[in-house]
């Protein structure tokens, strides 16, 4: 199943990033549209952030530790927490909830 | 460029320890280079969901570099070749240094400097994690399927300041969970886009 991802993505990222320089002469995007897609990648972004917090997979299935440890990682990020330590906060949160028995 | 190497990191690590060839992570970061967009398809597969869902969700998200390509069109450089190449190198980060260059000789520079030096990053360290990622026997004990959501929240968390794009995301993120155990796997991520009604202006402006 990864060689169409692999192709799939390849294809249709690099046909957006060659959007530009091949009809820039002739078209333009409005402001409009271009927040619309930012906006857009923002919102399937978070949605993915949701989803695989409730659900990691077949393999793992819902967990508390999990959703605990990127709850509390996600509230210190809003407060300002940078990128690097929010990824350790949660990690750290989820496996020190596992040692102490939190599925 | 130390978060880019911990994305990237991350990205091989958590790739390998899901059971992917050791080969996707490392093609997807040379011939993609979007990381949101690689994270977001390896979160719709490690979910359940099939290979359309995954490049469905990937090119929305990625849809935002159509914008970046129009935007930094002019700081490519002469030649189709040179014009190909620096098109692959578009990211973020760059387009936010061409839409902030002053100088009008500077754009050109700065675009391909940026371009070359998070390829470079980003991609060893996909590798480096796709290494490391084979080490590793227990990744529930290290908590590593917190890092997914972790990240993809640390890479919005920016866009988040915006109160509309905000109030979609919340709307979108319930919107996917709250469908989650209805629809078949990856639509409800696709499904959250209606929260974009909540975000966007109306039409008549």
């Amino acid at each position: 199943m990864w060689i169409p991802i692999v192709v799939g993505l390849t294809v249709g990222t690099l046909a957006f990033r060659l959007a530009g320089p091949l009809i820039g002469g002739v078209w333009r995007p409005g402001r409009r549209l271009e927040s619309g897609l930012a906006m857009a990648a923002t919102v399937m972004l978070a949605a993915l952030v949701a989803t695989s917090t409730v659900d990691a997979g077949a393999d793992t299935g819902p967990s508390a530790a999990r959703i605990a440890g990127v709850v509390l990682a996600c509230a210190a990020a809003w407060r300002g927490l940078s990128l690097p330590w929010l990824v350790i906060a949660a990690a750290a949160v989820t496996a020190g909830l596992r040692v102490l028995g939190v599925p | 460029m130390f978060a880019y190497a911990l994305v990237g990191l991350s990205f091989g690590t958590l790739a390998i320890s899901a059971g992917l060839p050791p080969a996707v992570p490392i093609l997807l970061s040379l011939l993609v280079f979007a990381g949101s967009a690689q994270f977001a398809a390896l979160g719709v597969v490690l979910g359940g969901g099939g290979a359309l869902a995954a490049v469905a969700v990937g090119l929305v998200i990625n849809a935002r570099l159509i914008a970046y390509s129009f935007a930094v069109r002019d700081a490519l450089g002469a030649g189709s070749a040179t014009r190909l190449a620096g098109a692959h190198l578009i990211t973020d980060v760059n387009t936010a240094l061409v839409l902030g260059a002053r100088d009008p000789e500077r754009p050109q520079a700065l675009f391909w400097r940026a371009g070359i030096a998070v390829f470079a990053v980003w991609n060893i360290a996909v590798a480096a994690g796709v290494a490391f990622g084979g080490r590793i026997a227990d990744t529930q004990a290290l908590g590593l399927d917190a890092v997914l959501p972790a990240i993809l929240f640390g890479l919005i968390r920016p866009a988040l300041n915006d109160g509309p794009t905000a109030r979609a995301c919340l709307a979108g993120a319930s919107l996917a969970v709250l469908t989650l155990p209805w629809l078949p796997a990856g639509a409800p991520v696709l499904l959250s886009l209606a929260g974009l009604a909540v975000g966007l202006p109306p039409a008549q402006r």
